[in-house]
């Protein structure tokens, strides 16, 4: 009754209710956005790091490179503890790589690697392959003397898809080796994640490098939804009772996560500056709406309403409004921000790594949605309460003689 | 009669002489075969002795200016000249760049198995490795400290060959640990005991670099290259359809074996150059 009540108020005075609407719209509108592109700056790097790193949660085993016998009772417990953690890995990788040691000639030109990535092409081919491929065929990479180059790197060296280079690397004690690699695919990938990163096979690797061919530096763990990786990272962690470390992929690119993690603190922080500026806008445009329905609301005690009834009809105008307003500001936010990532930002030096193919992506997570949503209808509410208090003390004999 | 018997007893010791020595020849044989191999290993050594006596200075120091000569093919030719000192017996090193102007004052510092390189721009050292290239020319830091073949490497195969007017060993050496930069080495010595040429393999066998030294010059009762070439085996260009490698010429003038200030190898001294 009541609901109904509201719902013909509001749509019959919806002129009066524009302003306030309009407010929560924007409040709603601007959070939602700002979250949505932060959360797609994140997936972004997510998704990259755990391509160059091998996994949303990384295993390091270490320094020391193990013993035949060791290294398959290590693998063992990395193994165990994983499945004892209770973690439901997408995928598990196993890694060699190597830093700045590497180079790769062909035809006379070389190339410093920043990383060269040895890894199991059968458990990470399906994350590899959703590299942009711009030459070439990963599954190709199936042959153990593959590699993956970037297009950078191929065209400092002109190299082409079929074209066999040398890599040269530093074995552990320091004495140079050279494997010769076929190139079997040529990717595009930003800066840092990939300009100078040469994916091959791992055991190759491992045998160039002089290690064990079963070795792996690390062992990782890919996830479905990546922003699990700090809980599952200290549940692996703790399973392993600190034997070796067990770090989120983001741990390992500081700088990044410090700038995401302000810009979450800021989205935030502007989404409370909000809440409050949207409180006491209610606040304020509700006193007068009350102050304007005086003689309504007195008409309404008159034949019979009783004073909470009056309070939560203005509570579920308030509601209403809330509802209102945050579904327009979902659509607008929907239509900007489906306007920014057809931006071409391709040329944007440092903003590269955020980017998917030249364009800003956004992700709207149902868990933040809902949390915006309520708290926008929260502090809607709020703002009601002490006006929607008032109305109901007003006697309808006041109220009616009032102009 | 009697001769009978004794020609069917001398066609008996025949036989039996015959199987005798054939016996012993078959026992004697792997004994004879290891005992030349030892011999001959040991004789290899003791010429990559004679290769790193002939060029080393454990008694005095020694200095030099060396001149560079880089051919980056289709970019052209680049030149630069450093001062070395060296003191062998301390495993010590000290470059100083002289020209050209811009790299002026850069120097490498080897003290044992540490090697700084100093920038006078920031005035800061900076660690590097004896493995790295020498101000990105062909030549390498550890090119410039004292010849140890003997230690570092062991003599897998030898064969006599002739090296231009010079009749040489040619010696394929395998490095005793892992730490050696060329794990894999051919090397021609000639009898006076000179290295005359190197080639650098990788461990997996690839050709990596090939070092020409045509002439020496005697300072004392030791011998230093006139000049060397070293010849990139996989840095280069294609001109006109050919592979043309990377080059460095290197030739040492002005060699010395005054003695040197035990201050000329230290960071201090380096700094000091360059004001």
């Amino acid at each position: 009754m009541i609901l109904q009540i509201a719902f013909r108020n509001f749509t019959r005075n919806s002129r009066r209710f524009f302003l306030l609407g309009l407010a929560i719209c924007a409040g709603f509108f601007f959070v939602c956005t700002v979250q949505s592109l932060v959360a797609g700056l994140s997936r972004q790097i997510n998704l990259r790091g755990a391509r160059y790193y091998g996994g949303h949660v990384i295993v390091n085993r270490g320094a020391d490179v193990p013993q035949s016998a060791d290294l398959a009772e290590q693998d063992r417990f990395i193994l165990d503890a994983i499945h004892r953690s209770g973690v439901q890995p997408a995928a598990l990788s196993r890694r060699t790589h190597l830093g700045v040691d590497g180079l790769v000639f062909f035809n006379g030109e070389s190339v410093t690697m920043r990383r060269v990535i040895g890894l199991d092409w059968a458990s990470e081919g399906r994350m590899i392959s959703r590299l942009q491929i711009v030459a070439g065929d990963p599954a190709a990479m199936s042959d153990p003397r593959g590699a993956m180059i970037s297009d950078v790197t191929a065209r400092r060296l002109s190299a082409r898809v079929g074209d066999q280079v040398i890599l040269q690397v530093n074995r552990e004690g320091g004495a140079v080796n050279t494997v010769p690699l076929w190139v079997k695919a040529v990717f595009r990938e930003v800066s840092i994640f990939g300009y100078y990163t040469v994916y091959m096979d791992r055991s190759v690797l491992d045998e160039t490098l002089g290690f064990d061919k079963g070795y792996s530096a690390t062992i990782g763990v890919y996830l479905d939804d990546y922003r699990t990786a700090d809980r599952v990272a200290s549940r692996i962690a703790s399973a392993m009772a600190g034997r070796f470390s067990v770090a989120p992929v983001l741990s390992l690119m500081k700088e990044i996560r410090t700038l995401l993690e302000a810009l979450t603190l800021v989205s935030w922080a502007v989404l409370v500056l909000l809440a409050v500026v949207i409180a006491v806008g209610i606040l304020n445009l509700y006193r007068v709406i009350i102050y304007e329905r005086t003689r309504e609301i007195g008409t309404m005690r008159a034949i019979g309403m009783q004073r909470p009834q009056v309070r939560n009809l203005v509570l579920a105008e308030a509601l209403l409004l809330a509802i209102c307003g945050i579904a327009a500001g979902l659509c607008m936010s929907f239509l900007a921000l489906w306007a920014v990532s057809r931006i071409p930002l391709s040329g944007s030096a440092g903003l590269d790594i955020f980017l998917d193919r030249g364009h800003l992506t956004w992700v709207m997570n149902g868990d933040m949605l809902l949390a915006d949503a309520v708290l926008i209808t929260l502090v809607t509410l709020a703002g009601a309460v002490g006006p929607a208090q008032a109305a109901q003390t007003i006697e309808p004999v006041v109220a009616i003689r009032s102009e | 009669m009697r001769k009978g018997i004794m020609r069917l007893l001398s066609r008996r010791a025949a036989v039996r002489c015959g199987l005798i020595l054939t016996v012993a020849g078959w026992l004697l044989w792997p004994a004879a075969v290891i005992a030349q191999s030892a011999g001959s290993t040991q004789d290899f050594v003791k010429i990559l002795k004679q290769a790193d006596a002939l060029v080393t200075f454990p008694d005095s120091d020694f200095s030099a200016l060396y001149t560079f000569v880089q051919e980056n093919p289709g970019q052209g030719t680049s030149t630069k000249q450093a001062m070395v000192f060296r003191r062998d017996r301390d495993n010590t090193y000290l470059i100083v760049i002289v020209k050209p102007e811009e790299d002026k004052g850069k120097g490498y510092l080897k003290s044992g198995s540490n090697l700084w390189f100093y920038d006078p721009v920031s005035r800061r050292f900076t660690f590097t490795s004896a493995k790295d290239r020498f101000q990105n020319m062909n030549a390498r830091n550890s090119d410039f400290t004292r010849s140890n073949l003997a230690g570092d490497y062991k003599v897998v195969d030898s064969v006599r060959q002739k090296l231009g007017r010079f009749d040489c060993w040619l010696l394929d050496l395998e490095a005793r640990t892992d730490d050696i930069g060329s794990p894999r080495m051919k090397i021609w010595i000639s009898d006076d005991g000179l290295v005359r040429k190197t080639e650098d393999y990788s461990f997996s066998g690839q050709h990596l670099r090939t070092t020409a030294f045509p002439s020496y010059q005697q300072v004392g009762s030791r011998f230093v290259p006139q000049t060397v070439v070293i010849l990139d085996e996989l840095r280069g260009a294609m001109i006109n359809g050919t592979f043309v490698k990377e080059r460095t010429t290197y030739t040492i003038s002005r060699p010395s074996l005054q003695g040197l200030p035990d201050a000329t190898f230290t960071k201090a001294w380096l700094e000091n150059l360059s004001g």
